[in-house]
C-alpha cells in the first residue's frame, strides 16, 4: 500500500499578500514629450565661443564664457547650485541657476521639489534694466500621470499674461497621452486660447511622438540603431501659416576618437550640422565646429568653440 | 457748473498699482542685483567638497579658473 503524499501546509508567508509598493511609471514632464528625438538634432551656432566650466564642488559649479558673433558679443558669467535633498531617480533638489553679463542682463531658475510629488519651477529674466519676463510653474508628478499649470508675464496693472494648463497620463506600459490648454489674455487684444492633444508611443528601439492642435500637427520619430547611432525625423505643419517642414537628422558617437557629430536636413534645403572631439583623453578641452547652410537662401553660418571643462 | 476741483486726481495711479509697480521693481532689482550673489554665497556656505570626497578651500579666485 503506497504512503499517502505528505500534505505541503502553506506557510505564513505564502497566505501574506504581496505588499510591494506600486512602481512608479510617471510619464515625466509634458514639455519633455519630444525631447528624445529633440536631442539629436544639431544646435547650430555662429562665430567664436569660449566656454570654460569650473565645478567648485559637488553642489556649486561656475561657468564663464566669451563670445564673438553678430548676435551676442561679450562675456558671460554663471553660477550653478544644487542642494543636498536626494530623490528617487537620481534628482536632486533645490537646484538654483544665475546667469548674467556685463550689461546687467540676468536670468534667474529656481526649481524645487517638495514630497517627491509636487515640483516648482520660477524664472526671471531683466533684459536693459527692465523685467523682460517671469514665470512660474506649478507640477504634480503622480504615479501614472503628470498635471501642471504655468503662469507667465502676468501683468496685474496691464490686466495680460499667459496660462496653460497640461495633463500628460500613462494609459499603458508604452502609450501616453495628453492634452494642453494655452489661455492668453490682454486688455487690448482681448481673450485667445488654443487646446492640443499629443499621444507618445514608447518602443524599446523607437518613439513615435506626436502635437494635433488648432495651431498644426508635429510628428516625431526617434530611432535609436545601437549606443553610438540615432536618427530623428520631425514633421511639422502650420497651419495658420500654411507651412510644412520635415527635418531628418542623426546623432553619431565614435568613442574611440571622442567625437560626436550632429546633423541634420529639411525640405527648406537647410543643412546643419555640428561636430564636438575631444582633444585629450586626460585635458578636458573640446572643441566644437558648427556649420549652417542653405541652398535655397544662398545664407549661412559658421561657429567655432572650445569648452574647457566638464 | 461742474466741480472740475478733483481732475488732478484722476492721472494718479491707485494704491493697487502703486503696490504692483513697485513690487514688480523690487523683483528686478532682486533678480538683478541680488540672486546671482546668493547663489554664489550658498555655494561658498556648502564649501568646496568634490565628489572624490577632496576638500578643498574656496576663495573669491576660485570663481576665477583654479
Amino acid at each position: 500500500m503506497s504512503e499517502p503524499p505528505p500534505s505541503v501546509k502553506p506557510t505564513a508567508e505564502a497566505l501574506t499578500p504581496s505588499l510591494q509598493p506600486p512602481v512608479n511609471q510617471n510619464p515625466g514632464a509634458y514639455e519633455e514629450l519630444h525631447r528624445k528625438c529633440r536631442d539629436v538634432f544639431p544646435m547650430c551656432f555662429e562665430g567664436a565661443k569660449l566656454m570654460v566650466q569650473k565645478g567648485l564642488s559637488s553642489q556649486f559649479q561656475i561657468t564663464h564664457t566669451l563670445s564673438i558673433s553678430t548676435a551676442n558679443t561679450g562675456y558671460r558669467f554663471g553660477a550653478t547650485y544644487i542642494g543636498t535633498q536626494d530623490y528617487p531617480g537620481g534628482e536632486t533638489f533645490p537646484v538654483l541657476l544665475a546667469d548674467t553679463d556685463g550689461s546687467g542682463n540676468t536670468s534667474a531658475t529656481i526649481l524645487h521639489q517638495f514630497a517627491e510629488k509636487y515640483r516648482v519651477k520660477l524664472q526671471g529674466q531683466v533684459q536693459q534694466g527692465k523685467l523682460a519676463a517671469a514665470q512660474g510653474t506649478f507640477e504634480r508628478r503622480g504615479r501614472l500621470s503628470t498635471y501642471g499649470i504655468m503662469l507667465g508675464n502676468t501683468d496685474l496693472i496691464n490686466q495680460s499674461g499667459i496660462v496653460v494648463g497640461h495633463l500628460l497620463r500613462r494609459i499603458t506600459e508604452r502609450l501616453d497621452l495628453g492634452a494642453e490648454l494655452v489661455y492668453q489674455y490682454d486688455k487690448r487684444s482681448g481673450q485667445h486660447s488654443a487646446l492640443s492633444y499629443a499621444a507618445r508611443y514608447t518602443a524599446p528601439n523607437w518613439t513615435l511622438s506626436s502635437t494635433l492642435g488648432t495651431a498644426g500637427v508635429q510628428v516625431l520619430y526617434h530611432h535609436k540603431q545601437h549606443d553610438g547611432l540615432q536618427f530623428g525625423i520631425e514633421f511639422d505643419a502650420n497651419l495658420r501659416q500654411a507651412e510644412c517642414v520635415t527635418t531628418f537628422a542623426y546623432q553619431a558617437e565614435l568613442p574611440e576618437s571622442a567625437v560626436t557629430v550632429r546633423a541634420s536636413c529639411d525640405t527648406n534645403w537647410t543643412v546643419g550640422a555640428v561636430f564636438e572631439k575631444r582633444l585629450s583623453p586626460t585635458l578636458p578641452f573640446t572643441l566644437a565646429i558648427s556649420g549652417l547652410l542653405n541652398h535655397l537662401k544662398g545664407q549661412g553660418k559658421f561657429g567655432v568653440g572650445l569648452i574647457i571643462g566638464a | 457748473m461742474a466741480d472740475m476741483s478733483d481732475i488732478s486726481r484722476l492721472d494718479q495711479p491707485s494704491t493697487f498699482h502703486q503696490v504692483c509697480s513697485h513690487s514688480a521693481n523690487l523683483l528686478r532689482v532682486g533678480i538683478q542685483y541680488g540672486f546671482l550673489p546668493f547663489v554664489i554665497y550658498l555655494g561658498f556656505k556648502r564649501g568646496g567638497q568634490l565628489p572624490t570626497g577632496e576638500y578643498v578651500e574656496l576663495g573669491l579666485l576660485s570663481l576665477l579658473w583654479g
